[in-house]
């Protein structure tokens, strides 16, 4: 799936000071209400926060990929934010995390968060490919890193 | 000579659904268990789990009814006696049905198959 179609360069957040997987969320939550999006902050948060009490989205492998469909939404917007250092975030491997990828969805076309969610676990399970988005130190960089990685298949 | 392929999502129907094919002349079928592509990776994967939500309220299984049919207006009967005993597959949203041209079969033929 072409997951980059669905990302604004601008969404794309460098080095963030985060410290904890709340503040993480709530930071994200405020990212995208004050991107246009059309959905306040609160809901946005608190369906966040409603997706990581089923099962935490720390997917292993320093990534953390917290994602919700809200109604409202049109589409599929992407998110990416690499961390300026580790957070914990209750990662199915236990390790801490350095890229955040969110995903907000149209609940009424869930197939297109399945394919971006699929995607990202694919291209997501390269440590040198993690690795590399979280040095990364532009937002060109990111969003070439992602382009270039989603159209390869793991040989 | 077709194949019907039915994926039954309330197995409460199940006896009813062959009991009916059998009175209108459908000698056999075999069934499987079989679980929904999104039923399985919510449950398996994590990345998938937040999908839970919307699968609220549908079973967790599903049956598949597959027989293979000689006749083609056996096979029409047989497509509007599915529907019929359960209510209606598309308006309760009581699976997918389907069928296929059957070019080759080897074995036992349509009047044995599934015995």
């Amino acid at each position: 799936m072409a997951l980059v179609r669905y990302l604004n360069p601008e969404h794309i957040y460098i080095r963030c000071p985060l410290d904890s997987k709340e503040a993480a969320l709530e930071w994200l939550a405020l990212a995208v209400a004050q991107s246009g999006i059309g959905i306040p902050q609160e809901t946005l948060r608190d369906k966040l926060f409603e997706r990581e009490e089923t099962m935490s989205t720390g997917i292993g492998n320093a990534v953390g990929v917290p994602h919700t469909l809200v109604p409202g939404i049109k589409g599929l917007h992407v998110y990416v934010a690499t961390l300026k250092q580790p957070i914990p975030f209750d990662s199915v491997d236990g390790k801490p995390v350095v890229v955040l990828i969110g995903l907000f969805g149209d609940p009424d076309t869930p197939g297109l968060s399945l394919g971006a969610l699929a995607t990202l676990g694919r291209i997501l399970r390269d440590e040198r490919f993690v690795d590399a988005l979280w040095k990364a130190s532009t937002k060109e960089q990111v969003y070439r890193l992602l382009r270039e990685r989603e159209g390869k298949r793991e040989s | 000579m077709w194949a019907l392929v039915y994926i039954l999502n309330e197995d409460r129907y199940l006896t009813e659904v062959l009991e009916a094919l059998l009175e209108i002349g459908v000698p056999g079928a075999s069934i499987l268990d079989s679980v929904g592509m999104l039923q399985f990776l919510s449950q398996e994967i994590p990345i998938f789990a937040g999908f839970r939500s919307i699968l609220k309220g549908s079973k967790p299984y599903n049956k598949i009814i597959l027989s293979v049919i000689r006749d083609q207006e056996l096979l029409q009967q047989a497509l509007a006696t599915i529907d019929l005993t359960v209510g209606g597959i598309e308006n309760g949203k009581r699976g997918i049905l389907f069928t296929l041209p059957v070019e080759h079969l080897i074995g036992p033929g349509p009047e044995t198959l599934g015995d």
